[in-house]
């Protein structure tokens, strides 16, 4: 059946941001158009140049694929090539007040990987690597998008949806996609458009690269991400040194984050045993991106839909495999069923409404573990019982270890980890750790 | 093996999966290359050989049968290993994920349907 709001040879679509979820969605849409043998033409407005080392080549983040993520990527065949991969990965070690853990992928493979998301820090002096937005672009550009490098300043809703540049009308659309992300101002355009859309809530967080040399990184890191589970400082959620090539990425989530909560951080017991003295004390550059803490309201309209960041995200983890699934479902939704709010409404909004309702387990799961990163005697029996399911003589299915991976590492939905924790075997150990960790302590 | 290849590495004959085992992965290969190989009274049989990008042990996953050939690496191989349960919850939301594996099903079908007339052309089966 045709309609106006349907894809039709020769359609032509705008995607306005070439970081994942834009990239993402313009090779899936592809892919699905020569499925159906439709003629689609997409462009992809990304003015960022991530062969560009510093913050204007970045889409600043951690830089951790997810495991659940490489894995849906290869089964499409986009296979993440190693000159993209900084280090892979297949353990975390937990350094909280009460000692450490460390938590072997329950697959015992490595499949979790770091990248930088553009040509790398500030400065650095060999560029071995790729940037993997830059992979994903091109991967976009060869199944067929155009990569045009202008900045969109502006939208016209009118019969179809025109694009602006610089005072220049660029482009008239059938469908417009905002892939924006929650960094730059381009949601203020979508809001000026009067179909609802307001952006998420955000916060910031800090990220710095600290130079180790490619030998003292693997020597000291490993293929292990080291997470800080610490009361100290107060206003740090969570921070994790990330092992690239030559750096180590540091990565804090928690309320205005400065100078003395890096440093403060950086001189914990376990911060000093990772990293040089002259790391410690040297300088360090600074950035403070934004991630999205709700998801947007009102996330589509008749010829415009918006994914990613900008849209409906992950709550603190695995941002980018949260744009592959909304990038797929607004591909499927456009080129299987149309372009109009209601199609969307039908096809798109249940996957924005799954990530959405997921997130409020996840508000739970990061509660607990903010207690259990908190309260000393329920950190010391964590610690004891996943240092006992990590234990291999011990052939108990390891339930703790297994959530906390998959909370760390965003494997799993956050409603399967809450359901995973209402074990009552798990709970009656924790309480005996516990115990047992109140009576060492009176004695 | 290299800080910035992801999966597992196999040496040269090292057994990736057995024929008649039970499937909880399927795979992909990230370098190398895999022998597919069936066991019949008449001893070894090569199948195919697969190369990078190449997807296999995916038929146990959706005719939960055993394993129906045993893959083995060729030379140094490193495969990444795709579990069952994830890859199903993830089809159950959203099934066009399984599309490049159908893809690959069906060039192999195509493939073995032209073996097949060749051999029986050759074995005086079909005229
Ligand atoms: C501190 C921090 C750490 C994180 N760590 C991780 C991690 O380890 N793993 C993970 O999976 N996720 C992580 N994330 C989340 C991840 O960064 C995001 O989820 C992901 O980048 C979202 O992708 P996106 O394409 O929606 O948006 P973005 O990556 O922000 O891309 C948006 C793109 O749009 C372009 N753009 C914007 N406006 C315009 C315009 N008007 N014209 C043209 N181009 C435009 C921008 O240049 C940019 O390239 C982290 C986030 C933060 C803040």
């Amino acid at each position: 059946m045709k309609s106006e709001y349907t894809l039709n040879d020769n359609a032509r679509i705008a995607v306005i941001g070439g970081g994942p979820s834009g990239s993402l969605f313009s090779i899936f849409a592809l892919k699905m158009a020569k499925m159906i043998d439709r003629k689609i033409n997409i462009t992809v407005f990304e003015s960022k140049d991530f062969t560009r080392d510093g913050p204007v080549g970045c889409n600043r983040c951690g830089g951790v694929i997810s495991e659940h993520l490489i894995q849906a990527l290869s089964i499409e065949g986009i296979n993440i090539p190693t000159e993209v991969i900084q280090r892979s990965i297949n353990s975390y070690v937990l350094h909280t007040q009460r000692g450490d853990v460390f938590i072997e992928s329950p697959a015992a493979e490595k499949r979790i990987a770091t990248v930088y998301r553009g040509g790398g820090p500030k400065g650095i002096r060999i560029k071995e690597k790729q940037s993997f937005d830059g992979f994903l672009l091109n991967c976009a550009v060869e199944e067929g998008a155009s990569h045009s490098p202008l900045r969109i300043d502006g939208i016209r809703n009118g019969d179809k949806p025109v694009l602006t540049s610089g005072g220049n009308d660029v482009m008239e659309a059938d469908l417009v996609v905002g892939a924006f992300g929650v960094n730059s101002s381009t949601w203020k355009m979508f809001e000026g458009l009067g179909i609802g859309y307001k952006l998420p809530e955000t916060t910031s967080a800090f990220i710095t690269e600290l130079e180790m040399g490619f030998e003292s990184v693997s020597s000291t890191f490993g293929s292990s991400i080291h997470f800080f589970l610490v009361p100290e400082p107060g206003n740090v959620k969570f921070a994790a040194l990330i092992p690239k090539g030559n750096y180590v990425t540091l990565c804090i989530l928690g309320k205005d984050i400065d100078e003395k909560t890096v440093r403060g951080l950086l001189h914990t017991p376990a911060a000093r045993m990772l990293l040089p003295q002259d790391v410690l004390d040297g300088k360090f550059c600074k950035c403070f991106p934004k991630l999205p803490l709700t998801t947007a309201q009102v996330g589509f309209a008749d010829r415009i839909v918006i994914i990613g960041d900008a849209g409906s995200s992950r709550l603190f983890k695995d941002g980018i495999g949260a744009s592959y699934m909304m990038s797929k479902a607004a591909a499927t939704a456009a080129l299987f069923y149309g372009i109009s709010k209601q199609n969307f409404a039908e096809h798109y909004l249940p996957a924005y409404n799954r990530t959405r309702n997921d997130n409020r387990y996840g508000r739970f799961v990061y509660a607990v573990t903010n207690a259990y990163k908190n309260i000393g005697i329920l950190t010391e029996a964590m610690v004891n019982v996943v240092n006992k399911e990590q234990d291999r003589r011990n052939k108990e299915f390891p339930r703790l270890s297994s959530m906390l991976w998959d909370t760390f590492t965003g494997n799993e939905t956050y409603r399967n980890i809450f359901l995973r924790g209402t074990n009552i075997g798990m709970h009656k150990n924790l309480l005996l750790e516990s115990a047992k960790a109140l009576f060492r302590r009176s004695s | 093996m290299n800080e910035s290849e992801i999966g597992r590495n196999y040496k040269d004959g090292e057994i990736i999966c057995r024929e008649g085992d039970e499937a909880r992965s399927m795979y992909v290969i990230r370098s190398g290359k895999v022998d597919i190989i069936k066991n019949s009274s008449a001893g070894e049989l090569k199948l195919t050989t697969l190369g990078k990008g190449d997807i296999f042990g995916e038929m146990s996953f959706f005719d939960h049968m055993p394993r129906s050939a045993t893959a083995r690496a060729v030379g140094e191989t490193v495969i990444l290993s795709i579990d069952k349960k994830g890859f199903f919850a993830k089809a159950a939301n959203d099934p066009s994920i399984a599309f490049n594996i159908l893809e690959g099903m069906s060039r192999r079908i195509r493939s073995l349907n032209d073996e097949l007339a060749r051999y029986k052309k050759d074995s005086g089966l079909i005229y």
